[in-house]
């Protein structure tokens, strides 16, 4: 699923195009589940904008970094993977479950042009920090006034 | 985020609601997995953004009390676009019954996730009966 993401004021650049009906078919499915409450997406994740770049932080937790994917596609970003369970032993039973485990995978719309080039992600205590640094055109540009 | 505000925290089990006077700040409840083997009840509790350090996990009489403590995940001048985390300290209460060897709990702590581990008294073990 494909999340959205709203700058005000809401000057839209023309990579920003989610259909409603990609929309429509979200809520259908969160309602779907029963409670009518959406669904919660996995990961959880913020996206932060500095000046210079943005920062998306999205918890991880149980997840190793070489079972996590990040791949940057025609102005979004996904991150996917697996949590792999825990090793119990013969004869144990499960009582609680209220974590998720299993492959997960979620994209996310870029707010900006971002450098590639430049971008670095790191996982640590179950948190995963990406930095996508803005390109040069998606940097503030004075336009001087003669 | 509201300060001076009184959590309820429910106590595992009992369904009896328990509250913290003192929680001055917000608090989130990190989620378990809970698994009984042969030996032991294992916890498995979701504690992502916290260090080692600020982990306390304290059994105190008949309950076992879980907290963390997280850094901010954002920098002061941070505008956020999108804001799904909580990024707030951890904190569960479990109701440990009768049958579990209070002084023999082991903790670890790994990419973000705390394991514990609270072995059965001799009491809870099953034991084969030897027919004669």
């Amino acid at each position: 699923m494909v999340v959205r993401i709203q700058r005000y004021p809401a000057i839209t650049s023309p990579f920003e195009s989610i259909s409603t009906f990609e929309q429509e078919i979200d809520q259908l499915f969160g309602g779907f589940l029963g409670t009518g409450a959406v669904r919660r997406q996995y990961p959880a994740l913020d996206v932060a904008e500095y000046e210079g770049e943005s920062v998306i932080v999205a918890e991880l937790p149980g997840v190793r970094r070489e079972d996590v994917k990040i791949s940057v596609q025609d102005g979004t970003l996904t991150i996917s993977g697996v949590r792999k369970e825990t090793a119990t032993p013969e004869k144990s039973t499960w009582l609680r479950n209220e974590s998720h485990a299993g492959e997960f995978s979620r994209t996310v719309q870029l707010p900006h042009e971002v450098d590639l080039n430049a971008v670095g992600a790191e996982l640590a205590n179950g948190v995963l920090r990406i930095v996508l640094p803005k390109a040069a055109t998606a940097l503030p540009r004075e336009i001087r006034v003669k | 985020m509201t300060k001076n505000t009184e959590v309820a925290v429910m106590q595992q089990n009992t369904g009896l609601p328990m509250t913290r006077p003192e929680a001055q700040e917000n608090i989130v409840v990190p989620f378990v997995d809970i698994c009984e083997t042969p030996e032991a009840f294992v916890l498995i509790l979701d504690m992502p953004g916290v260090s080692k350090e600020s982990i306390s996990a304290t059994m105190d009489r008949g309950s076992l009390i879980v907290k963390g403590s997280v850094k901010p995940y954002h920098r002061e001048n941070a505008f956020l676009l999108f804001n799904e985390l909580r990024n707030a300290s951890y904190y569960r209460v479990f109701n440990i019954g009768e049958g579990i060897d209070r002084s023999n709990v082991e903790a670890q702590f790994e990419h973000g996730v705390l394991t514990v581990k609270l072995f059965k008294s001799d009491e809870l073990k099953s034991r084969e009966i030897q027919i004669k």
